[in-house]
């Protein structure tokens, strides 16, 4: 298999072609939870346009697959967005297939995607935004060393309502 | 646009550099502040600063995010004054000469704001 970086439970690793009909499925194709994910607008694409096509490597964003350390398993995504060098931060985000959410990797995915940003780039801030609603993303922050920064007031349009955004950040030195 | 002070219009060639002109956005609206008294350019007085926020268009359109990033103190007093709520502060976000300085998020809302 290709190499990636190594977790207690997970390993992230570069997107492959083969990831991308089962991310599509089980990430996409679910409205309502993609657009809790992600805060944008939902668009009808098909799997040969898929958002989690492999791109192409970028100084600005870096995009992993999620795969268990014990059987190999394709779990889901995890980003590493606005990667900007001049103010060391990053934005970090993970989606998990339903079938693997509630098993404890989110902590694990966290803490390996922190790892890659300050010790592999170099950078000392990493943050996430995530619904107000979203208790489980909140443990995984706080549980992983996150602080709350504030919140956001309506500022995500989310299957017909405005709802809160809360925001999280970790420094270097807090790991 | 007019305000009480300045007139917000499109950039012209004369002020180029970093802000220099870009094609029409959906994304971004970014315009010079001129002042009305005498029509000179206030977006770039250190101390004038009503002047340079950064605007971004909301999904929906309801909510108008600012930030004032890197000068937290001066800026915050006259967004406080507009009526934009402090919403967040964003530990270390910004590096500005050999230092991370603190960026705080401040957000208006379209039912609390009264022209």
């Amino acid at each position: 298999m290709t190499g990636g970086l190594t977790g207690e439970l997970v390993r992230l690793r570069a997107r492959l072609d083969s990831d991308v009909p089962v991310l599509q499925s089980d990430l996409y194709d679910d409205v309502t939870i993609w657009s809790r994910a992600t805060f944008d607008r939902w668009l009808p694409i098909s799997p040969d346009r898929s958002v989690y096509r492999p791109g192409e490597p970028s100084d600005r964003v870096a995009r992993f697959s999620v795969v268990t350390l014990v059987g190999d398993e394709l779990a889901g995504i995890a980003v590493l967005s606005e990667i900007d060098t001049h103010n060391r931060s990053a934005s970090l985000g993970m989606f998990l297939r339903p079938s693997f959410r509630g098993k404890g990797l989110a902590v694990d995915i966290v803490r390996v995607l922190c790892d890659y940003g300050c010790t592999v780039l170099g950078l000392r801030r990493m943050f996430l935004d995530t619904l107000a609603d979203n208790q489980a993303m909140q443990r995984t922050a706080e549980r992983a060393g996150f602080r709350r920064e504030g919140v956001f007031r309506e500022a995500a349009w989310v299957m017909g309502r405005f709802h809160d955004v809360v925001a999280f950040s970790l420094l270097a030195g807090e790991r | 646009m007019t305000g009480d002070l300045v007139r917000l219009r499109a950039r012209i060639e004369a002020q180029a550099s970093i802000n220099r002109i870009t094609e029409p956005t959906d994304r971004l609206a970014s315009s010079s502040v001129v002042t009305l008294a005498d029509d000179t350019p206030a977006g770039a007085q250190s101390r004038r600063r009503a002047s340079v926020v950064r605007v971004a268009r909301p999904p929906g359109g309801g909510r108008t995010p600012a930030s004032s990033l890197r000068r937290p103190f001066p800026t915050n007093s006259v967004d406080r004054r507009a009526g934009v709520r402090r919403e967040a502060v964003h530990r270390h976000a910004g590096w500005v000469m050999g230092e991370f300085l603190d960026e705080a998020v401040l957000g208006l809302l379209a039912r609390e704001w009264t022209p």
